[in-house]
């Protein structure tokens, strides 16, 4: 509890206010607006967090989450597209509810849901991260190559349609990875015999190439159609009534977001899909659904909202992004010097505390965002993205030179900006090959780690029980979509 | 990579992979994954569609940001950005001159305030 209360003093302190503050608005922002995300949001500030100390660098990320993901439902409600894919399932209800002239009530439930599932989703954190982190701390080489393992396997499962283009997407990861010095001997590895590559494509590059340079490339070849002008738009706080009647949904919603943010490569837009799906099934009129039912908008903002602090327990207990926004954010703790991992609790333990309180004040500022900034949000996402666009490139380029003082890592923006605009165009997913890069060193320094420890017998994998589970997981992982087919294929041909 | 891995030295471990172990793999991996997509873009006779003015401007794009990073070290960033913004600007349809040249201007002034006067950031 002293340690809460000393994370709470520090999140109110001024300066990480300011960020708090600054980091809602960005964030609203940025998953409000078709075309950003909460992932562009973290990658276009990852510059900015630079100059700053590892407490607010890491509270304007999160504030950035947070709100990006109830910044989305705005969109969703006002003009039918999600501004970010977790509100998609938002405006099946949503904008039903508009057309029938009922926004006001609809952003209302909406920013509710959103702050409810929040403050779950941070007490979820809470409650999990210190017993994950202390059973970590068992983890040895064979277990963290297991735990990598299984990370690659889910991830490129569950993300996209295509198994296939999943995994290929975590292959190139993997191949940006091998770029640079070998960890362990220190041999340069496909380096082009340039001093240029020594150092590797770089995490942030990929990122800032990835989700801002790729979006804007796919914008400019499609040219994105500038947003409806919207009016008469009003925020308020739901009537009581549906507060008690909506309640459960809430709560659902949140239990839904959690268990399924907290799943490494599933994601809000599944959870916030699966939370509408639950309502409907569960509804005595699920004929409502999709025609303007409050709870189809109460469970998927809940349960979205729910996945920001779901999320963050397997990146700060095992130090595994789950998600693009989590890789972000691991990239963000790793410029400012914090391994997350089974060690950050007892390591870091007041960052830790100003985490968590920082969520609960982020969760606020977000509240607060949203209730006296709803017409002005209407507004700003109807912003020309033949303005914006380029404004986010021009950020982007510089953001990536100023991580290392670096041109090369403009460059590698660059490149990584055309490879996820030919991705995003074939289909492949973006976030697998940046977990690919992450969770690269993981995989291969453990593995030949535990080679090393064992004298070269592949036994060590299976005598511990940890990684011997986490590689079962890996390989039904890998065969479910193959088994799924066939299944279904059997069904077909019975 | 697996013509690279040739070079790369031995394991320092007895029993333990080399550099070169995790390379071959993946290159194996990749060839297979390739090989399988290349069947099934046979079978499915897919075929990429893409309008040309699209492909005109995504190219355009693409040079005119290569162009930045040239110019950058050369003139400077506050210099090179606004010409970035503003072609850019143009490639995505904006046509008002008076947003062409003001809003570039002032982008160009607020990176330089924010990155190098607020951070303290080493701009060229």
């Amino acid at each position: 509890m002293t340690g809460f209360l000393d994370g709470l003093l520090t999140a109110l302190q001024p300066q990480n206010l300011a960020v708090l503050l600054g980091g809602s608005l960005l964030g609203v922002f940025a998953g409000a607006v078709p075309g950003l995300s909460s992932t562009v949001g973290l990658a276009l500030v990852l510059p900015v967090t630079f100059a700053l100390d590892p407490v607010p660098a890491l509270l304007m990320m999160i504030s950035i989450y947070m709100a990006a993901e109830y910044g989305g439902s705005i969109t969703a409600i006002a003009i039918g597209v999600p501004g970010s894919s977790p509100a998609l399932a938002t405006t099946f209800d949503g904008y039903a509810m508009t057309r029938r002239g009922e926004a006001g009530r609809a952003f209302g439930i909406s920013l509710f849901a959103s702050m409810s599932g929040g403050i779950l989703g941070t007490l979820l954190l809470v409650a999990a991260l210190d017993p994950l982190s202390r059973a970590a701390l068992a983890f040895g080489p064979p277990e963290y190559f297991g735990l990598g393992v299984f990370g690659l396997a889910i991830v490129a499962n569950l993300v996209g349609n295509d198994p296939l283009k999943g995994i290929l997407s975590a292959l190139l990861g993997l191949v940006a990875f091998v770029v640079g010095l070998d960890v362990l001997t220190g041999a340069p590895r496909l380096t082009l015999g340039t001093t240029v590559l020594m150092d590797g494509l770089g995490l942030v590059p990929m990122l800032i190439g990835f989700f801002a340079i790729a979006e804007a490339l796919n914008a400019v070849a499609g040219r994105r159609k500038p947003v409806e002008a919207v009016t008469g738009m009003g925020g308020a706080l739901p009537p009581l009534g549906d507060l008690l009647r909506l309640w459960r949904p809430i709560f659902r919603g949140s239990a839904i977001g959690g268990i399924i943010g907290a799943i490494p490569g599933a994601g809000a837009t599944i959870a916030s899909i699966v939370a509408w799906n639950e309502e409907r099934r569960l509804s005595r009129t699920p004929e409502r659904f999709g025609a303007g039912e409050p709870a189809g908008i109460a469970a998927p903002e809940a349960a979205n909202n729910a996945c920001v602090g779901a999320a963050m327990i397997p990146l700060l207990a095992l130090g595994v992004p789950g998600s693009a926004s989590t890789a972000v954010l691991l990239g963000g703790l790793t410029v400012q010097g914090v391994a997350p991992g089974p060690l950050l609790m007892t390591e870091q333990a007041p960052l830790v505390y100003a985490l968590y309180a920082g969520f609960i004040v982020a969760v606020v500022f977000m509240l607060a965002a949203g209730r006296l900034g709803i017409p002005l949000w209407v507004r700003v996402v109807s912003l020309r993205p033949q303005i914006l666009m380029p404004l986010v490139v021009a950020i982007s380029l510089i953001g990536a030179f100023v991580l290392r003082g670096n041109l090369a890592d403009a460059w590698f923006a660059l490149f990584f900006g055309l490879v996820g605009f030919v991705m995003l165009r074939r289909g492949y997913p973006l976030a697998p090959a940046v977990l690919g890069l992450i969770l690269g060193p993981m995989v291969e320094t453990n593995y030949r780690r535990a080679l090393a420890l064992s004298s070269g017998s592949h036994t060590v994998f299976l005598e511990s029980p940890i990684s011997l589970v986490l590689i079962g997981l890996a390989v039904i992982s890998f065969a479910a979509p193959a088994l799924r087919s066939r299944l279904r294929l059997g069904r077909g041909g019975a | 990579m697996l013509v690279d891995a040739h070079a790369y030295p031995p394991a320092l471990a007895q029993g333990a992979p080399g550099p070169a172990f995790f390379p071959r793999l993946l290159a194996v991996l990749v060839i297979g994954g390739a090989a399988v997509l290349a069947a099934r873009a046979l079978r499915e006779r897919d075929v990429a569609t893409h309008s040309g003015g699209g492909t005109v401007r995504l190219f355009g794009a693409a040079a005119w940001i290569a162009g930045f990073l040239l110019a950058l070290p050369v003139l400077g960033h506050l210099l090179a950005l606004p010409p970035l913004v503003a072609g850019l600007m143009w490639l995505f349809g904006e046509r008002s001159p008076r947003i062409l040249a003001g809003v570039p201007v002032a982008f160009a002034g607020c990176v330089h305030l924010l990155f190098a006067v607020a951070l303290g950031a080493s701009l060229p």
